[in-house]
């Protein structure tokens, strides 16, 4: 062990999870995947949380909370909800999956795969075309890629914004600006 | 100021990767630190935040909705990861994109702002300093992103005052 570093003693974080009960656990857990599968819905009908508010007569600061994955949700509110959206419970609550990449060669690849240096620079440009507010529409995404744009039609829970955010997107531009 | 990152294992899984910060000289890393000082005053919030963390890491990932943006400076990716909004226990983070964060520490915000507490401005100003170190290991391609984009490789130590 480096010893700048104080000896590692017995950590808190260990002790306190294993205290976790697996039952609060799971209804955290399907808390914020609600919350995760609400934004998706929104963002895949371009909603803002405003106008979400104001279709189920809602104040805006409501639908903040919902998205923050802390809201317990009633069975009433779900109802609701997806009502709205025009889908079924079990959407709401479907499991999420890992962020999707695009590739060169018009693969999608899930992170945590292992893939080449040269892909993964070609997903960051990628991603930082399509990292805005104001998301471009498909036949955009189109154009940029000459594919079919993968995150059209996905179901909630993936991405519909395609690859991650940010990742190395601000060195990167700092780098740029000074060249 | 001089630390290294570390994943922590117990947290991180499919959907994120969650580092933590050791600062030089101590013995526990600021999440470590955090929830010794907090466990036992804030024992739902800390419960509450350590669930909420290990969901991100396999569950939902790591989110912007989760938490508070913009903690920190313009562009330095700090946010803050909280129980409830209005709950006052505040553990502030490093987010890039939806899987990949470096928690740090924290504590209880009874001010307006994080500026006017001197224990919210250290842990913040803290991870500014790692969002700025890390900015610059990435630039020189001393460390590097493995794993698709969900782990951190190369000298994860930073013992420079100003790399």
């Amino acid at each position: 062990m480096n010893k700048k570093y104080g000896a590692k003693k017995a950590n808190a974080l260990d002790q306190l999870l294993a205290k976790i009960n697996p039952g609060e656990q799971a209804v955290m857990n399907d808390r914020m995947t609600i919350a995760a599968n609400v934004d998706e819905l929104l963002k895949q009908k371009g909603w803002s949380k405003k106008v979400f508010a104001e279709k189920l007569g809602k104040e805006p600061s409501v639908i903040t909370r919902w998205l923050s994955g802390t809201h317990n949700f009633t069975t009433e509110t779900l109802s609701e909800i997806r009502m709205i959206f025009g889908v079924t419970l079990v959407d709401l609550v479907r499991e999420c999956q890992p962020p999707v990449m695009l590739l060169p060669n018009n693969e999608l690849m899930q992170s945590g795969s292992t893939f080449s240096a040269a892909f993964y620079e070609t997903s960051i440009r990628l991603s930082e075309a399509k990292d805005t507010t104001t998301l471009p529409d498909a036949s955009a995404f189109q154009v940029m890629t000459n594919i079919r744009s993968p995150w059209t039609n996905v179901s909630p829970g993936v991405s519909a914004q395609g690859p991650r955010k940010n990742r190395v997107n601000k060195p990167r531009r700092k780098q740029n600006e000074q060249t | 100021m001089k630390f290294k990152l570390d994943k922590i294992t117990s947290l991180s899984g499919r959907m994120a990767s969650i580092y933590t910060v050791v600062l030089a000289g101590d013995s526990v890393s600021m999440l470590d630190d955090f929830l010794e000082t907090y466990a036992y005053e804030y024992q739902e919030e800390v419960n509450n935040i350590l669930m909420r963390l290990h969901a991100i890491g396999h569950k939902v990932g790591a989110r912007l909705q989760y938490f508070k943006e913009n903690e920190g400076r313009y562009d330095d990716m700090v946010c803050a990861l909280y129980d409830e909004p209005e709950k006052q226990l505040r553990l502030y983070c490093i987010r890039i994109g939806s899987d990949f964060i470096i928690v740090g520490g924290g504590g209880p915000k009874q001010t307006r702002t994080w500026q006017e507490d001197a224990n919210l401005s250290f842990h913040v100003n803290a991870m500014m300093e790692v969002s700025a170190g890390l900015t610059d290991r990435l630039r020189s391609k001393d460390m590097v992103w493995i794993s698709g984009g969900m782990d951190l490789d190369g000298n994860l130590e930073f013992n420079d005052e100003h790399e």
